[in-house]
């Protein structure tokens, strides 16, 4: 489950599920991002934690392997270090997903901007 | 990684493992193993224990059925991921096995008119209609029963997890073969106990086109519970070793057990049967008289039925021979 800041405000803290909701979506938008180049699981894990974007394992790895089988992603296991890692790869029907997501959420922010105002 | 951490990581992706669907196991399992890996790699401080910390890891990753859950679709589908090839294989096979019964119980006496083909097709469409429906009952009533025992467990704890059963040498699945197993032995049993009149000798003699001759007639006497017993003992071993994915040396023994006892079973049947001796005492019991020309057929099954005892026989003891051998084997290697 992708980790809730709860910054509690007047009205309270933000429900998990509704913040969950808010951003699944934005999830696969940002795993394609970071999968422009290489990375296996955990460093994808990583690299998203480090731009405050916090996910579990448990909701990430589902998520590749479905990426992965709707031909966005594509895999290949290598051994590093004597363990097999698999490491994930952006495929050319995920950068063009990627392009037409990227510019949904430009409309989507603007949108939300002007009717949060 | 030591010993103990690969072992507590073991146990882990083997139960995540046991809720998804066979196919996908091996390939989740070493996902998950790397990812564990990483994991604690990243997290283990110097002087720390790195068991301590693989445990650490397993429970905040929580049970083995939630991240089995993530994997699949469970919440969306009254039949979970885990049980849907079962459930779509048995679906495919169901209505060839009615059809085979149905074609069994064809009134061939009676000719084939349009008006008999016509409701045997009703009836047999209807069968497949109310059979997939009993089978979606049972497939939602057991996901529900698995679910409401996986759900009481809100400590999780790694170290109470059960150590995956031992690897046994030829212990690899077909889960297609096991599933039409179970669905064949669940035919044999629905057969003899509902529709006994049908399963004996096949002939075309004594006017009719086909002529049943119920086993019973041709003198054979099968003990019932002793064969029921048997028969549902393989529909749950099976069943058993489709669900763990693997044969294993306690699974392997009691398959030799229900070999052996279905040898004794048919033993029994022969010990205390007619066969062989179709008598005019016997004949005039089930309806016949010796000038009777299906008589003919009857004692050519009946015949049959001795010759086939002594292979069957042989055929058996050679086969639990072999599997005892080869258990055996394998645990003098494993000592």
């Amino acid at each position: 489950m992708w980790h809730t800041v709860q910054k509690a405000d007047q009205s309270g803290a933000v429900p998990d599920s509704l913040a969950l909701e808010l951003r699944r979506g934005a999830l696969v938008l940002a795993a394609l991002a970071a999968l422009r180049s290489e990375q296996y699981g955990y460093s994808l894990k990583k690299s998203l934690a480090e731009a405050e974007i916090h996910v579990d394992e448990g909701t990430l790895y589902p998520l590749l392997r479905r990426l992965e089988s709707q031909g966005l992603l594509s895999s290949r296991w290598v051994i590093e270090e004597g363990r097999p890692r698999r490491y994930y790869k952006i495929t050319n029907q995920g950068q063009a997903t990627l392009t037409a997501l990227a510019g949904e959420w430009e409309l989507l922010s603007k949108a939300l901007r002007r009717v949060l105002k | 990684m030591n010993r103990e951490s690969n072992e507590l990581i073991g146990r882990y992706v083997y139960h995540v493992g046991r809720h998804l669907p066979p196919e996908r196991r091996e390939d989740v399992a070493q996902e998950l193993t790397s990812l564990i890996g990483d994991r604690v790699e990243d997290e283990l401080r110097p002087g720390e224990s790195e068991e301590v910390v693989v445990l650490k890891v397993l429970r905040e990753m929580g049970p083995p059925s939630a991240v089995a859950e993530r994997y699949g679709y469970e919440r969306r589908l009254l039949i979970g991921t885990s049980s849907l090839p079962a459930f779509f294989k048995l679906a495919k096979i169901l209505p060839l096995v009615i059809l085979a019964l149905s074609v069994l119980s064809f009134p061939y006496a009676d000719g084939f008119t349009l008006s008999a083909l016509a409701k045997w097709l009703v009836s047999y469409f209807h069968s497949v209609l109310l059979n997939l429906g009993v089978l979606v009952v049972v497939f939602v009533v057991l996901e529900q029963l698995s679910r409401t025992q996986a759900k009481p467990q809100a400590e999780f704890d790694p170290e109470k997890l059960s150590a995956p059963p031992a690897p046994f040498e030829g212990g690899k699945v077909r889960p297609a073969v096991l599933v039409a197993k179970i669905y064949g032995t669940v035919a044999v049993l629905l057969l003899f106990n509902f529709y006994p009149s049908v399963v004996g000798v096949w002939t075309n003699a004594g006017g009719a086109r086909f002529w049943v001759v119920p086993l019973s007639a041709v003198g054979v006497h099968v003990p019932m519970w002793l064969f029921n017993a048997w028969l549902v003992g393989h529909i749950l071993l099976n069943t058993e070793v489709l669900r763990q994915g693997t044969w294993t040396r306690e699974s392997r023994w009691t398959k030799v057990g229900l070999q052996m006892l279905g040898l004794v079973v048919f033993l029994v049947a022969i010990w205390s049967s007619h066969v062989g001796q179709l008598d005019t005492n016997f004949l005039a019991s089930v309806g016949l008289a010796a000038s009777d020309p299906r008589v003919k057929a009857l004692s050519e099954g009946s015949r049959a039925l001795v010759l086939a005892a002594g292979p069957v026989v042989l055929l058996a003891l050679w086969s639990i021979a072999k599997d005892v051998r080869r258990l055996l084997r394998v645990t003098g290697s494993a000592a």
